[in-house]
């Protein structure tokens, strides 16, 4: 089988088997990987250089192809070696092998092995298992450890703006008015506490836990954010529209709200001074089954440099007298959006205002 | 969209479990645990009918092994599993004791095998009651939803598909799968005329 000798020239130790046993063909790459020459093993019969392809589990599968039947695998997980390859460090050659039928010019078929070598393969994505598990459980610990945190903290903090607010009620007048200050200070300055811790909670929760995705309808979530932010705020959320007929996507309902919400009430906060706000909510298909979610605003707007950093956790553009805020929200945003499998993402002009987009997969009715 | 009779679905049904208890019988020979494979029904779709057919698999990912096959004959005939059950599979069959594993490019060789034992089991008792020979590309492997692991070969041909809910236990270990043979036109009545005479004789 002459026209085989370019196979010398593949990355991949390729032999022929005939329905006799035979090696017919035995390229460069086999001498090398296990040091038997062609010269040695052409002609002669598998069981001097291969004997175990004649035991049961491998002849058995052989007979199909030599048959003419489909091509048959040898994976490296459930066979220790075709071929007694070792590389030169002395450990043993990982192979892949595809074997397939190879018809002559008189229809005889013999049986063409390709066989891979996934030594580095096998090795590159052990490592990558190990480090994933490595990466896994530090995460968990991680998480469990702003879980503790946040809930531990949170209780002191209560007891300090509780006597605050009772040191006040009661003793108010005895202290005077720049006492009165100083612990409205602490007040504020305890709920804004809290709320920082409020708001890592919900997102090391948010990191944490399990989540069922399911068709969630993208009409009535919105309207329900929409609905709730508007009492939250008052009524005084502006002008917000939505767009009618929104589809559904595949998500969790829960976590779809809390991505919506804050990005609505980013929305609604970071307003420009020269202009009454506008708000929208809109949505359009985007191709192979993606939805994408508009919610744009015509408020400050965020420069190009900030686009990114805006969705890390505490990454805040303002002081907070300016705009009041934790910066969680965002990050609460793109962790939501990762365990929904979707992606986020921003388009802004500063001065001018922003578009915040989520997309996620086109659920069914 | 083509019935068949009772007798013609028994006899498909005979045919397939002849092909995968010779599988059963191969990844024995090779493993340490005790396989077997049985496949209680078959279903008859038609393409379009598929998504229904397979409604709760329909968002899932799918971990699937194909091989096509052409000629007079011509089709793609599959092993499809949900993923996690695919690693529940290799992990049974490897004895590899790490339980909670990622399918990487080994464990997708090791599938690969598997999917390639069962659905050449089933193409070879096929083939046996057709007179015709039959080509066969290589196996491929494909991580992907139901609809597009479908799709992908079928575009514009209306296909018969033949679904065999097909049901693997290891040890203690039940999973199941789903073997898919889609026939492109002409092919399936070939098959079932075949197996017509086979009956009758
Ligand atoms: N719609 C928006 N318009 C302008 N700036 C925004 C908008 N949304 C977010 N930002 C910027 O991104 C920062 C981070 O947002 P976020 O994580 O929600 O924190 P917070 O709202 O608590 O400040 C904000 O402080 C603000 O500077
Ligand atoms: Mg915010």
């Amino acid at each position: 089988m002459r026209s085989l000798d370019v196979l010398d020239h593949v990355p991949v130790g390729v032999f022929v088997l005939t329905p006799e046993f035979k090696v017919s063909f035995w390229n460069k790459v086999l001498e090398d990987w296990t040091g038997i020459e062609r010269g040695d093993v052409v002609g002669q019969d598998v069981t001097g250089a291969l004997p175990h392809l004649r035991e049961g589990r491998y002849a058995g599968r052989l007979r199909t192809i030599f048959e003419g039947g489909p091509p048959a695998v040898f994976s490296a997980q459930l066979h220790k070696h075709i071929v007694p390859a070792r590389r030169r460090s002395g450990e043993p050659r990982l192979q892949h092998t595809t074997v397939t039928p190879l018809r002559d010019e008189d229809g005889r078929v013999s049986a063409l092995f390709a066989i891979q070598d996934v030594t580095e393969l096998t090795k590159r994505s052990r490592q990558y298992r190990e480090l994933a598990a490595k990466v896994q459980a530090v995460n968990v610990e991680l998480e469990g450890f702003a879980y503790s945190v946040s809930h531990d903290l949170r209780a002191p903090l209560r007891t300090m703006e509780g006597f605050s607010v009772a040191l006040l009620e009661d003793y108010g007048e005895a202290i005077g008015e720049q006492g009165r200050d100083y612990l409205g200070r602490i007040i504020d300055g305890s709920r804004r506490l809290d709320s920082l811790i409020r708001d890592l909670l919900l997102y090391s929760r948010l990191s944490r836990q399990e989540i069922s995705i399911t068709n969630v309808p993208l009409d009535a979530v919105v309207r329900e954010v929409v609905d709730r932010l508007r009492s939250y705020l008052n009524g005084e959320l502006g002008n917000v529209e939505t767009q009618t007929g929104l589809p559904h996507v595949v998500a969790n309902r829960l976590t779809l709200v809390q991505v919506l919400t804050n990005l609505l009430s980013n929305a609604t906060k970071f307003m420009h001074p020269d202009r009454e706000p506008q708000i929208r909510v809109t949505a359009e298909r985007r191709d192979e089954g993606w939805v994408r979610v508009w919610i744009e605003d015509n408020g400050i707007g965020i420069a190009a440099d900030h686009q990114e950093r805006i969705f890390k956790v505490f990454e805040r553009l303002h002081g907070d007298d300016e705009f009041p805020g934790t910066g969680i929200g965002l990050a609460i945003v793109r962790v939501g959006m990762e365990r929904l499998d979707g992606r986020v993402g921003v388009e802004s002009v500063e001065g001018e205002g922003s578009r915040f987009w989520i997309e996620l997969r086109e659920g069914t009715p | 969209m083509q019935k068949l009779t009772a007798d013609q679905t028994d006899g498909l049904t005979e045919l397939i479990n002849i092909g995968v208890g010779r599988a059963a019988g191969v990844l024995n020979d090779m493993t340490e645990s005790h396989v077997s494979l049985r496949v209680p029904a078959i279903t008859l779709l038609s393409q379009d009918t598929i998504d229904e057919e397979l409604g709760d698999m329909s968002d899932d990912l799918l971990a699937s092994v194909q091989l096509r096959f052409a000629g007079s004959f011509s089709g793609t005939a599959a092993l499809v599993f949900p993923t996690e059950s695919a690693n529940k599979l290799v992990t049974a069959l490897t004895g590899d004791d790490e339980d909670d594993q990622d399918l990487d490019e080994i464990r997708v060789g090791t599938l690969n095998e598997v999917g390639n034992i069962v659905v050449n089991g089933v193409m070879g008792s096929i083939s046996n009651v057709l007179s015709e020979a039959i080509e066969y590309t290589v196996p491929d492997y494909k991580e992907d939803v139901i609809a597009n692991l479908l799709r992908a070969d079928t575009a514009g041909a209306q296909m018969t598909v033949l679904l065999a809910a097909t049901h693997f236990t290891i040890e203690e270990l039940r999973l199941g799968g789903e073997i898919i043979l889609l026939f492109e036109v002409g092919s399936f009545d070939a098959l079932v005329a075949a197996l017509d005479q086979l009956m009758e004789e």
